[in-house]
């Protein structure tokens, strides 16, 4: 299993992109963008609220990588790790209304969704006091 | 995020190239208001450069559109790339912006 640990800062989203490219199989290099939209949407999450709370909590994410079979599927597994406030992104997000018009619509919102659209499976656990967020990712039907 | 502009039969056009997300979106809309308070009537965002973008894009481009409408300033996007076209779709922005395929397609229909 890969690795990489970071402060909860946005400048280190580079280093998270590089690290995933480096850990994406050939036959999933297809999906980049969509994994590294996934782990941007949680690390912006864990930067702007995991930590606010108690500062002194060392404030540092970690992200790993790994190929798991599900269900007989291959998949790419991200998971995303925090030692912040408990939070499940998945059933605390509200859901977005994307039919209302530009006029209507609220800022923001839509990070969690767009995860919850690109992946076949998600996982939230509370865990030894972290929060532990994985995503599988499979290939497009027709790169198959 | 590389921002570069142009301007065809009276159409400002911003070319944007590279990934809009939580650390480039800044530019963006910084960029974009600048652009909207120097009184442009028409303004096109060409994406044929941009290969990524992310929810903060999302936002930038929201926040753009809904500024444009309460200025009575026409604002329209072309040649989205297949990432940035699929964020558009899931988020259901492919049906409140004014989207076309080309810049030429996207001229022709605001001159």
């Amino acid at each position: 299993m890969l690795r990489i640990k970071i402060p909860t800062q946005l400048v280190y989203l580079p280093d998270v992109n590089v690290f995933i490219n480096k850990a994406l199989p050939d036959e999933f290099k297809c999906i980049s963008p969509q994994v590294e939209l996934a782990v941007e949407e949680l690390l912006v999450n864990v930067f702007s609220y995991a930590y606010k709370d108690n500062m002194e909590k060392l404030s540092e994410a970690e992200v790993t990588c790994r190929m798991v079979d599900f269900d007989d599927t291959p998949c790419f597994c991200l998971a995303v790790l925090d030692w912040g406030q408990p939070f499940n992104p998945f059933s605390e997000a509200p859901v977005p209304d994307t039919e209302l018009d530009a006029d209507e619509r609220p800022i923001g919102g839509l990070g969690i969704f767009l995860i919850k659209s690109m992946v076949a499976h998600y996982s939230y656990s509370y865990l030894n006091k972290s929060n532990f967020i994985e995503l599988y990712f499979t290939l497009p039907t027709d790169s198959k | 995020m590389n921002i570069s502009f142009e301007e065809k039969d009276g159409i400002l056009i911003f070319n944007l190239e590279g990934r809009m997300d939580a650390i480039t979106v800044s530019l963006f809309e910084e960029t974009f208001r600048t652009k909207l308070d120097e009184n442009a009537s028409k303004l096109l965002i060409n994406l044929v450069g941009l290969e990524y973008i992310s929810s903060a894009g999302l936002r930038g481009i929201l926040i753009a559109e809904k500024a444009s409408r309460a200025k009575k300033v026409t604002l329209a996007f072309c040649s989205l790339q297949n990432m940035v076209a699929e964020v558009f779709k899931i988020s259901g922005f492919n049906t409140i912006l004014k989207i076309y395929a080309t810049q030429e397609d996207a001229i022709i229909a605001l001159a």
